[in-house]
């Protein structure tokens, strides 16, 4: 067990490449109750949003968006999603080492506008059942009759329990995050357990999504990197007349000075955060991201490269990894894509 | 899995690796409680044979899918083999770290220096000192 963001949390069960390979190939659970989650309520909900978060709140109920919330400066608070549930009522999920930030944040920009905010973090455990086999488990123990679309909401029963279901993730493959309270969330968790699903920790979540090439808060983005640089400029809508950060934003999109790239290492070399990358003599940048790849099979890595070094897929750099530089290939992330589908 | 009162032959380190003697070629591993604290095992540095360690001195490195640890020599010695079942197949040092999953063979040993070394039971105490960080 580690401690992350006040909780207590395995790295892994019984193997972090097992569990890998549950959620590639199967099903695999986690529980991730540490999330924080907020309901915004209100007559201005949706310009509250529209304010506050890079993309647009004008969604149908039940659809909900991945996007940033930003600095003025463009620089990202934390990577959030929010769902609208009805006309003025939207739900939002964070970081859990953000959340108290995130909190105050918000509470400062919400000052003075008709609405409410409301922290329900600790109202539900959440799970997030993940993998190829994922949606016909929750059929198979009875949890739905009609999976959301994917980033789409749906309110869900369990048992004498009611909660909310998304079709979302972190690991790059279908499947659900579903917020019961926390004894239904106990009774489920052993029932897709006992029916198949692999319980699967913290390592596994990190090496999973890495090969997808998600962002990891306090990694790949934080309050000094924005959304552009951090290769997330499809979740921001410069066309939106105003939100935090967005002069900033269209400032980068025109001219970015770092941007996000996949390294693949050519040896058995382990690229790990931190790792200065070396391209034709000189340091372009350094590795935000590193781990073994289980499904590549390689060391692999996010690294955040100066725009003036000629990046290619394939151009060969260097990672200094513990004194010595190892040889590696830039790639265009996701490492891995799941068949059939987009993330 | 190995049971640690099985492992009276072996001496153990401080920083969690085994030896054992063997007609005067030392074999060297590291053990279970070390496997288990790294997790999935995918890549093992050692020296080359021929290359000469000292007690206590780096031996190389073992890299989990989370972490990488300095693997430290039980014994100074010259190499005389590394498992080479390893390049392929590094998970065994977490399926079997007493047995197949060994990493490097030692000549040339002094065994007088396995009197610096923790016997079985004293390293099982070790590991359940309260205050230190294993």
């Amino acid at each position: 067990m580690v401690p992350f963001a006040g909780w207590e949390m395995p790295v892994w069960y019984t193997s972090l490449i097992a569990e890998h390979r549950a959620v590639r190939e199967a099903a695999g659970l986690f529980d991730i109750s540490h999330m924080g989650r907020l309901e915004i309520v209100g007559l201005g909900a949706t310009a509250y949003l529209d304010a506050v978060t890079a993309a647009s709140a004008d969604l149908p109920a039940g659809q909900g968006r991945y996007t940033l919330l930003c600095h003025p400066e463009g620089g990202i608070v934390d990577d959030i999603i929010f769902y609208r549930r009805s006309r003025r009522r939207y739900f939002m999920v964070v970081n859990a080492g953000n959340r108290q930030k995130d909190w105050e944040w918000l509470t400062r920009w919400a000052a003075g506008r008709p609405v409410v905010l409301r922290d329900l973090s600790e109202r539900w455990a959440m799970l997030a059942l993940q993998g190829p086999r994922a949606l016909a488990l929750a059929n198979q123990v009875g949890l739905l009759a009609e999976p959301p679309r994917r980033f789409h909401l749906a309110e869900v029963r369990w048992g004498g329990s009611r909660g909310l279901m998304a079709r979302t993730g972190y690991t790059g493959e279908d499947g659900i995050e579903v917020m019961l309270p926390p004894r239904g969330a106990r009774s489920l968790w052993r029932r897709l357990i006992e029916s198949g699903a692999t319980p699967c920790g913290l390592g596994a979540r990190d090496t999973l999504r890495t090969e997808a090439g998600l962002s990891l808060y306090g990694h790949d983005i934080d309050d000094s990197i924005n959304p552009i640089e951090a290769g997330l400029e499809r979740f921001v809508s410069p066309e939106k007349p105003d939100f935090i950060g967005r002069e900033a934003l269209v400032a980068a999109i025109a001219r970015p000075a770092r941007h996000m790239w996949g390294l693949v290492m050519e040896g058995r070399d382990i690229p790990r955060p931190g790792c200065a990358v070396w391209g034709t003599g000189r340091q372009i940048g350094t590795v935000t991201s590193g781990t073994f790849g289980p499904t590549v099979g390689r060391g692999i890595a996010m690294a955040l490269l100066d725009t003036d070094f000629p990046s290619a897929p394939s151009a060969p750099v260097e990672v200094e990894i513990r004194g010595h530089r190892a040889p590696a290939r830039l790639a265009t992330l996701p490492f891995y894509r799941r068949s059939g589908g987009h993330l | 899995m190995t049971n640690i009162s099985d492992l009276s032959h072996l001496k153990f380190t401080r920083e969690h690796e085994w030896v054992t003697l063997e007609e005067g070629i030392a074999r060297v591993g590291i053990t279970d409680h070390a496997q288990e604290q790294l997790g999935d095992v995918v890549y093992v540095s050692l020296p080359e044979e021929g290359a000469d360690v000292t007690q206590f001195g780096k031996l190389g490195e073992i890299e989990s899918v989370k972490a990488v640890a300095d693997l430290f020599a039980p014994l100074s010695g010259t190499v005389a083999e590394v498992n080479g079942a390893l390049s392929e197949a590094p998970e065994l040092v977490n399926e079997d770290p007493y047995g197949r999953g060994w990493l490097i063979k030692l000549e040339s040993t002094r065994p007088a220096e396995l009197e610096n070394l923790m016997t079985a039971s004293q390293y099982e105490a070790y590991l359940l000192e309260p205050d230190s960080q294993h």
